[in-house]
């Protein structure tokens, strides 16, 4: 092998060998992570387990109270609505059916979302207006079409009636949600295992007005009363729903 | 990965055999210089030395002329023409030189042949004694041939079969040349101010096939690139380790001209490379960092320059037919006994598209005439136009469950609907003088209008008007317009060198860039099928002016250190008229009238500097800083604000080796550090560039040639990078906190882009008097899985491109298949809320979407050259 030869290979070797440390050092010096991590946690959902209450010298006792919950969307923003929040933390898509007697707690979906902090939830009560549908439409899992169905008897000494009352909560405005910007935070994280909304069926019926009922009940002996959901009291019920016992949010973390 | 995990292996299996084999047979020549037994190359037998010409004589100066010399059969002289020039009285001498040189002709298999190769008559600095007397002997000259093979400069004709493993032609008066990669206009580039500043020559663009010319930059180091948007809107470019969008990190030039255009609406420094004709790039320049006073606005992650020129002289037709109706007839004209410099080309290209809503047209026509020697001017200018539909992004969950086709559109109005148009007209003249002292003044001035309108959903039905909050749910069809009338002028002068004493010597340089825009842009939401509009989100009008200025010092400390030092500082200027500033909701009462004039300057200047140590002739290691900018939106600015400009910090070290009489292999391996003090990305529910914050950028380059000989080579680069955010993005109305953690990836951004070219070109048989050559080419590029928003990660990209051809006397036939392995790649994923599915309740997490890139094409091309 001649001189030149030689020394020409020492070259290269010399050339490769750079190249390789060089790359040694600058690979092996980093690594690296994507930052947010997608998060899956169950929601269940659940009532405080009254089912009677009293008012005005009423004794009432709600025997149905199915409440239709979702989709709901969580933000990083603590008043969120369509425009505010274009991006959730999570969202469940998912619609269920809370049984607003019972405390055990009831599946009402999946929520999905990424590592983050969640400062507001807004959601519908089972029926959405859809940005390009000219109505609200309920999903195919609300209580007869409807975001709430409640039964109950009311009993005042000897006097006593049934009652039902089927209401629907719907947004105001084509392609917004019902229930905007509703407070909850959490540190959205991967322990998070299960998102619990409580939904308080006895103080949304606080302040209805049974004397009223009862006159209207009065009018067809013997049968149940279906109260008016364009009526004030189905308002009284309405306002417990959407401002003034808004279903709470609970978040467990492993 | 999964489903690309065949196209990767079969790949890289290839990948990996090709440039193995080229590399071995290249470090082989390399290192043993044996010679052919079949080509051998041209050899001057005695070139007598030519005399210093009289006229020179008071300048003193060293110089060297380059020759394209052709040789019959005989090893007769045929024909002398000057490639490079050094002035009238160096040229008259070197071509009175050459034709009394003795020469013996190129031979195949012993038998002599015509050849046609390149020389350098090289003039010596005459002495103080030869300076004494007018009866001193002449000054002696040396010639040196340059090497030939494949010579980008086109040294080489078709009938040079000339190999770089032959004895090398020299006599005593004949040197060895520095090879063909240092010949024609590639020697003229100043030495490189970075490690990672690669000039990417023809052979190596043209290895693998390529629909057009901004294609070709896949094969630059750290490079990936694709036209996600439809053929008339921008590619998307990646370079080490940037997300470039449509140009916003990378200064582009072609011919000089800057392509970039500020404050573009569809993405800051919005370049659409389209127009320039592949056929008449010569090389590409690109400059990965900022280390040159001549890098400006967007070259932030480097700078990539298109060098126009075409060295086949004559006429050429080129048609090419293949897959989805794709047609494209070209037509260059390149006149002979001009420089190559000099040529005027058009082409038009149709296609159905690979898939729904895809097809486009597009034309256009570019010419460049130089001429003067002593002062070269230089005009250049071209017109350019293309319309095209756009598929759009597809959610990734969809195209799973079947709902749409990959490479399809959704079956839906606003969908289908997406297009884009984009035309531009420019002008320029250069001048450049190469004084007899050394010194270098050059001076351009252009002109040029831009024209881009595109209508393209993003997300879906997400949007409602902020004209009339009531209508909603019409389709989120952003269209935009910009239109850019631009003006630009810039000069430089470097000095004479100054050689105070023997090992020392430098010069200094002064140099200005100016331009002046303006823009007119407008942002609508529009209803398809109509195109009724029902929400104005942009109308501006802006002025933006950009003056720069550099000094910039060179100085050699003997033959072993070269030192670059020098500073840029560039002043913008913005006058916004937001013709819906302030704009009045609906739900309030108007007590004023919409509309707001704002206007901000701002200041940008930086040090570049650089420190080459070449201890051996074939190692150069290389260090550099420096550091640029990036003007801002203008539209985003306030009223007053001092322009918060993307400040960006760039070191480089690496090392260049070269091997072999020609550089038949060369190898650059370097490591660098970017940091930006204000980085964008993409947003695409608003189809535009959004800022994240700032960001490091961490990683090393290794870039390898090897061309062992003629019609052989290949070309294997190997790009990493750490991008990370270092800080929470800015906060928003909608995110007030944005997620954030130590060491978070940059969206967007590949952390290795692999790329090989090689190219195999052999005479195959006679036919009549002329062989007939043969050729494959193969492209292979590698992307790893990049990072998305919101903790999601695209799938790698793995794509395969190869031709054949074939070419005799002047007829070439090319046979060429893009992705070869048919993989359902995306030319660009995403991570972003949108709702394709009205009639359901919308998500609002971000999900994955892409945009399909083009399965296996198959094209045919039929040139004829006269």
């Amino acid at each position: 092998m001649s001189r030149e030869r030689t020394v020409a290979r020492t070259n290269f070797r010399v050339a490769l060998g750079t190249c390789l440390l060089a790359w040694l050092t600058t690979v092996g010096a980093t690594c690296g992570d994507t930052g947010q991590t997608h998060v899956t946690a169950e929601v269940v959902g659940h009532g405080v387990g009254d089912t009677t209450f009293e008012s005005a010298g009423w004794s009432v006792t709600l025997t149905r109270a199915d409440v239709a919950f979702g989709p709901a969307y969580f933000c990083a923003t603590t008043a969120a609505d369509v425009d505010l929040c274009p991006a959730a933390v999570a969202e469940t898509l998912d619609v269920g059916v809370v049984d607003g007697l019972s405390a055990d707690l009831q599946p009402l979906g999946i929520l999905e979302g990424d590592t983050q902090t969640v400062r507001s939830a807004t959601y519908d009560f089972g029926i959405t207006w859809l940005a390009t549908e000219p109505a609200p439409l309920p999903a195919r899992e609300a209580p007869g079409g409807h975001s709430a169905r409640f039964l109950g008897t009311a009993v005042r000494g000897a006097d006593s009636f049934d009652f039902a009352l089927d209401l629907d909560i719907t947004s105001a405005n084509q392609g917004d949600i019902a229930i905007r910007g509703a407070r909850t935070e959490h540190e959205l994280s991967t322990r998070t295992e299960r998102l619990e909304v409580t939904v308080d069926v006895v103080a949304w019926w606080a302040g209805v007005d049974f004397d009223a009922l009862f006159a209207d009940a009065a009018a067809a002996p013997g049968e149940r009363l279906v109260i008016d959901p364009n009526g004030l009291n189905a308002g009284v019920v309405r306002t417990g729903m959407t401002s003034r016992a808004l279903p709470e949010f609970t978040w467990i973390d492993n | 990965m999964r489903a690309v995990a065949p196209y990767l292996l079969n790949s890289f299996a290839l990948a990996s055999l090709a440039f193995a084999c080229t590399a071995l047979v290249a470090a082989n020549t390399a290192c043993a210089q044996t010679p052919s037994t079949e080509l051998r190359p041209p050899a001057v037998i005695d070139a007598p030395a030519p005399a210093y010409p009289e006229a020179e004589r008071t300048a003193g100066r060293a110089a060297d002329v380059e020759l394209r010399l052709t040789l019959d059969a005989e090893g007769n002289l045929a024909e002398a023409t000057i490639v490079r020039s050094a002035g009238q009285a160096f040229d008259a001498e070197a071509l009175q030189s050459v034709w009394s040189w003795v020469f013996a002709p190129a031979t195949r298999g012993g038998t002599p042949i015509p050849s046609t190769f390149n020389a350098v008559v090289h003039f010596d600095a005459p002495t103080p004694e030869t300076l004494a007397g007018t009866a001193s002997p002449p000054v002696a000259a040396t010639a040196s041939t340059a090497g030939a093979s494949s010579a980008p400069s086109g040294s080489v004709t078709a009938t040079s079969p000339a190999v770089t493993d032959a004895p090398p032609a020299s006599t005593n008066a004949v040197e060895d040349a520095a090879g063909f990669a240092a010949t024609g206009q590639v020697a003229k580039l100043p030495p490189p101010r970075g490690a990672s500043e690669f000039v990417v020559e023809r052979d190596v663009l043209e290895a693998a096939p390529h629909h057009e010319a901004a294609d070709m930059l896949r094969a630059v180091p750290g490079v990936f690139i694709a036209r996600p948007e439809g053929d008339a809107v921008a590619h998307k470019v990646t370079l080490r380790g940037f997300d470039a969008d449509h140009g916003q990190d990378i200064a582009f030039t072609a011919a000089g001209v800057p392509l970039n255009q500020p404050s573009h609406i569809h993405g800051q420094g919005y370049t659409d490379l389209g127009f320039i004709l592949p056929e008449a790039v010569r090389y590409i320049r690109v400059r990965e960092g900022v280390y040159d006073p001549l890098q400006g606005d967007f070259a932030v992650a480097g700078s990539v320059d298109f060098d126009l020129a075409v060295e086949r002289r004559g006429l050429r037709s080129r048609s090419t037919y293949g897959s989805f109706s794709t047609f494209r007839q070209l037509l260059l004209w390149a006149p002979e006994g001009q420089s190559d410099e000099t040529f005027a080309g058009a082409s038009y290209r149709q296609s159905d598209g690979f898939g729904q809503n895809r097809a486009s047209r597009s034309g256009g026509a570019m010419a460049q005439y130089s001429f003067g020697d002593d002062w070269r001017v230089t005009m250049t200018g071209w017109v350019f136009g293309a319309r095209a539909g756009s598929a759009g992004v597809l959610r990734r969950e969809d195209i799973d469950a079947g709902l749409v086709d990959f490479h399809d559109t959704y079956p839906d109005a606003t969908a289908r609907a997406q297009s884009a148009f984009s035309s531009q007209a420019v002008l320029a003249a250069h001048l450049e003088h190469d004084g007899d002292d050394g010194s270098v003044t050059e001076a351009g001035l252009w002109v040029g209008t831009f024209n881009f309108r595109s209508k393209l959903n993003f997300t879906g039905y997400t949007r409602r008007s902020t004209f009339d909050p009531a209508w909603i749910g019409r389709g989120d069809l952003i269209e935009q317009h910009n239109a850019d009338l631009a003006l630009g002028f810039h000069a430089r002068y470097r000095t004479p060198t100054y050689e105070p004493v023997e090992w020392a010597k430098g010069s200094i340089e002064f140099g200005l860039s100016t331009r002046v825009d303006n823009i007119d842009q407008q942002q609508n939401l529009l209803e398809s099928p109509q195109n009724q509009t029902w929400d104005q989100l942009v109308d501006a009008s802006i002025t933006g002016a950009d003056v720069g200025a550099w000094v910039d010092a060179h100085v050699d400390l003997t033959k072993y250190v070269q030192l670059h030092g020098g500073v840029r500082a560039d002043a913008l200027f913005y006058d916004v008229e937001d013709a819906l500033g302030n704009f009045i909701p609906a739900i309030r009462r108007e007590s004023y009238i919409v509309g707001f004039r704002r206007n901000a300057f701002g200041l940008a200047a930086g040090p570049r500097v650089s420190v080459t140590v070449a201890p051996v002739e074939w190692m150069k290691l290389i260090a550099a800083y420096g550091q640029g900018f990036r003007s801002p939106q203008a539209r985003q600015l306030q009223d007053g604000e001092t322009a918060p400009y993307t400040k960006v910090h760039s070191g480089d070290l690496g090392a260049r080796f070269s091997f072999g009489r020609n550089e038949e292999l060369t190898l650059t391996t370097a490591a660098y550090l970017t940091k930006l003090s204000d980085d964008v990305a993409f947003e695409p529910a608003e189809a535009r560039v959004e800022r994240i914050g700032p960001t490091t950028r961490v990683g090393g380059v290794f870039y390898a040639t090897a061309r062992p000989w003629r019609g052989w080579l290949s070309s294997l680069s190997v790009t990493y990078v750490h991008a990370t955010l270092d800080a929470p993005p800015p906060a928003t109305a909608d995110n007030p906190t944005p997620a954030f953690q130590d060491g978070q990836l940059l969206p967007y951004v590949p952390p290795w882009v692999v790329r090989l070219d090689s190219k195999v070109e052999e005479p195959l048989f006679s036919l009549g008097d002329d062989a007939v050559y043969g050729s494959i080419g193969a492209g292979v590029s590698y992307l790893s899985p990049r990072p998305l928003p919101f903790s999601e990660f695209a799938d790698p990209v793995a794509l395969v491109d190869a031709s054949m051809g074939a070419r005799w006397r002047n007829l070439e036939l090319n046979i060429e298949a893009y992705n070869l392995f048919n993989s359902s790649y995306a030319a660009s994923e995403y991570s972003f809320v949108s709702n394709w599915d009205p009639g359901a309740a919308p998500s609002r997490l971000p999900a994955r979407h892409v945009a399909a890139g083009a399965p296996f094409t198959l094209l045919a091309s039929l040139g004829v050259r006269l």
